[in-house]
């Protein structure tokens, strides 16, 4: 990206280069109160000065270019810097394939380091706007998408290279792109093959939720019953998976795009088989059980799923206060039903009483 | 017992802001030596890295939040650095200034001022008592994170930044705005110089994901995280408006918190993940909000939704016999973890009516996040 002299520059320090002697350097100014005991590593210092000097002189070069990228390297989370270059990489119109080159590393290295996600998002609008502006047309929408799919393709080398398959920052990445470059509908595979990797990644659990509201939504019949049946397999493949029953959930009980409980039959036979093949191995599935206590309440069952709790108080100890509360809850609601009920038994039997009242008078006021 | 286990707190917290202090007066040493030495470097580390090394000392992008972390862990501790003359106490009045840039503060007396710096700035004026190193006579600083607020109503972390809003900065906001509310508005309501309060409520409201935690931003966009989900119930506690929630996000939000809890008693962050000290402030502190708003039934405390003994348990093991809590039971203890274990620990002793931490840990505010006792006096 440097022009070939200041290449054969690059190690000396920047005050001994011959392409920046008209530049003169700013010291920071540490204000009325300076913290005297601060003082800057070799390099640090030299480069800090030479950029404040450019950024007050208000020039976008190479050279600047250049100088943004030693900045970064000092101190990546340098915004000021990060910015400045990409003045210079639209003022200077610089080939942004070649930053998107360069910005590889930064992002690989440092994954949680914001300013790089964001850099690199401004990188592929930006390479949308230029491949536009220069041949409009299907063929500048095809450069475009190729551009955005290699985008995610990194998203998942970066992943890789860290062996982290959970970083939130990469994650926000990808999901601008897709919802940018509309590419959700070839979202799917991915998903299911992060998930094959492990059933138990929740980023690609919730990355797969949004990316089915984005595809279809109101949500269909269909689209429910095929999103219930991949839990479904993912459950008989590892019962005890927090994340594949927090998904069941996320399409039946109450709610926008849900249907009741008691409307997926295969569920509650699922749930029974769990809970039986459990049984056999001498262990337990609380969340099997947890969505039958759901199932019972949504039937109306409540005896039925107050036994659930009072299971899961016993098998699940640790949260055994927290499915107290939910039975206590529950009777709560009862109560108040329990109420009406007996409200409502007692106005019949009133106006039954009161019917055959009427019809023992009526016979004798026709007589 | 209590008061020893106290006093290891307070000495590892003292120890360690030492330590920082004068690591900041060796870079000057180490600077000099290094320019003395040039073909060496550093412990044989050759210029260039030694370099490199220094410059991650210097570039410390949240130094001015750590000494609130370290400070506030110290008050929550009981201690009252305020009334004290110690060297410590000027040195620390001495940095906060010095990282004070037009209205804002900055991590750092070298970098530029942003949100979560200044707000760190507003809680040690409020810790240590000296509203004057705001220097916000003129409501200066208020307008400065006034000034953050993004058009979709919530705040970004730099001005001009084009960073979009998130969670954390919406939640450091309202927290620095309340804090810096003028007394005679103290509880008096919303916090009215908030551009279109119910509306940052409802971009709030919209983390809240299908497993009812909440994410980073809006729409399903980020996974469900304890951190957002305790930084979007403070903020909506701030604003008034948690009863906004329905009935139904109330009973999701509570399944979802309640299930935090993993076997040996610690708290996680994420389902699948590990049991982390600093989740029991997130965890605890949102399900104390959650339940003691209006409208949650029936009735609830702490101590009805966690196993608070085992809780005890798992964070006395991430305690260090030195002083200090680590993320998990055996690493070592850090200023993070240790104010945000001790935050969450306090919590959970004075939701029991019998702890027998109560007595070494003040109350902590669930939303402004210091000791209850220091909240009068903003």
């Amino acid at each position: 990206m440097a022009t070939e002299p200041e290449n054969l520059e690059d190690d000396l320090p920047y005050s001994q280069r011959e392409s920046w002697k008209d530049i003169v350097p700013v010291p920071q100014n540490d204000g009325p109160h300076p913290l005297a005991v601060i003082k800057y590593p070799l390099g640090f210092e030299e480069v800090h000065n030479y950029f404040r000097a450019i950024q007050q002189r208000n020039e976008t070069s190479q050279r600047a270019l250049h100088l943004t990228a030693d900045v970064i390297e000092h101190n990546s989370a340098n915004y000021t810097a990060w910015y400045y270059r990409r003045r210079c990489l639209k003022d200077l119109g610089i080939d942004l394939e070649d930053e998107r080159i360069f910005t590889d590393k930064w992002a690989r290295d440092c994954p949680k380091n914001y300013q790089v996600w964001y850099h690199r998002r401004w990188l592929v609008s930006e390479m949308a706007t230029r491949a536009r502006s220069r041949t409009p047309g299907p063929e500048a929408e095809e450069t475009i998408q190729q551009i955005a799919k290699s985008e995610l393709d990194y998203h998942l080398e970066c992943m890789r290279v860290n062996s982290d398959y959970k970083n939130y920052n990469g994650w926000s990445h990808r999901q601008f792109i897709l919802q940018q470059f509309n590419l959700w509908h070839e979202e799917l595979p991915f998903v299911e093959q992060l998930l094959e990797e492990d059933i138990r990644n929740n980023s690609a659990w919730n990355h797969r939720y949004t990316t089915v509201r984005h595809q279809s939504w109101p949500f269909t019949d269909s689209i429910r019953d095929r999103e219930l049946n991949f839990a479904m397999q993912a459950i008989r493949k590892c019962a005890n998976n927090e994340c594949a029953w927090n998904y069941l959930s996320a399409f039946l009980g109450d709610g926008d795009g849900k249907v009741p409980w008691t409307s997926a039959p295969a569920v509650e036979m699922l749930c029974r088989e769990v809970v039986e093949v459990a049984t056999q191995e001498g262990t337990s599935c609380c969340f099997a059980i947890q969505a039958l206590a759901n199932i019972h309440e949504a039937k109306g069952e409540i005896q039925a799923a107050l036994e659930q709790y009072e299971q899961l108080k016993e098998l699940d100890r640790i949260r055994g206060k927290y499915w107290s509360w939910r039975a206590a809850s529950l009777r709560g609601m009862q109560m108040p039903a329990l109420f009406a009920f007996l409200l409502l038994q007692a106005l019949l039997r009133r106006s039954i009483c009161d019917r055959r009242r009427r019809q023992r008078k009526a016979p004798t006021a026709s007589r | 017992m209590a008061v020893e286990r106290a006093q290891k707190h307070l000495q590892y917290l003292d120890a360690f802001l030492a330590r920082g202090f004068k690591t900041l007066h060796y870079l000057d040493q180490l600077r000099a030596q290094l320019s003395e030495s040039e073909t060496t470097g550093l412990f044989g580390l050759g210029p260039e890295k030694s370099g490199k090394l220094l410059a991650a000392c210097v570039a410390e992008t949240s130094l001015l939040s750590a000494l609130y972390w370290v400070i506030c862990a110290g008050a929550l501790l009981g201690r009252n650095l305020s009334s004290e003359d110690s060297e410590s106490l000027s040195q620390v009045l001495h940095l906060v200034r010095s990282c004070r840039k037009g209205a804002g503060f900055a991590p750092h007396p070298s970098h530029e001022p942003d949100l979560l710096s200044t707000v760190s700035a507003v809680q040690l004026s409020v810790i240590l008592k000296r509203p004057e190193i705001l220097e916000d006579g003129t409501g200066a600083t208020r307008k400065y994170i006034l000034s953050l607020q993004l058009p979709d109503g919530s705040f970004t972390s730099r001005i001009g930044s084009a960073e979009e809003g998130d969670c954390r900065f919406t939640f450091a906001a309202l927290c620095g705005l309340s804090l810096l509310r003028e007394p005679g508005a103290k509880d008096g309501g919303e916090l009215e110089e908030v551009r279109d309060p119910a509306m940052v409520a409802e971009w709030l409201l919209n983390c809240q994901n299908l497993d009812g935690g909440f994410g980073c931003r809006p729409k399903g966009e980020c996974e469900s995280h304890a951190g957002h989900t305790f930084c979007c119930l403070a903020g909506l506690s701030l604003l008034q408006m948690i009863p906004r929630m329905t009935h139904r996000s109330r009973q999701r939000l509570i399944r979802w918190l309640g299930s935090r809890q993993c076997e040996g008693g610690g708290i996680n962050g994420r389902p699948g993940k590990k049991a982390d000290a600093c989740y029991t402030w997130w965890t605890l502190a949102s399900a104390k909000l959650i339940l003691s708003s209006e409208g949650s039934s029936p009735s609830a405390t702490l101590a009805d939704l966690f196993d608070l003994p085992a809780l005890e348990k798992f964070l006395e093991e991430c305690a260090s016999p030195d002083g200090g809590v680590a993320p998990h039971p055996g690493d070592d203890p850090d200023p993070f973890h240790t104010f945000f274990g001790l935050s969450g620990w306090s919590l959970a002793a004075h939701a029991q009516a019998d702890a027998s931490t109560k007595g070494w840990l003040q109350d902590m505010h669930a939303s402004l996040v210091l000791p209850v006792g220091l909240t009068g006096t903003v």
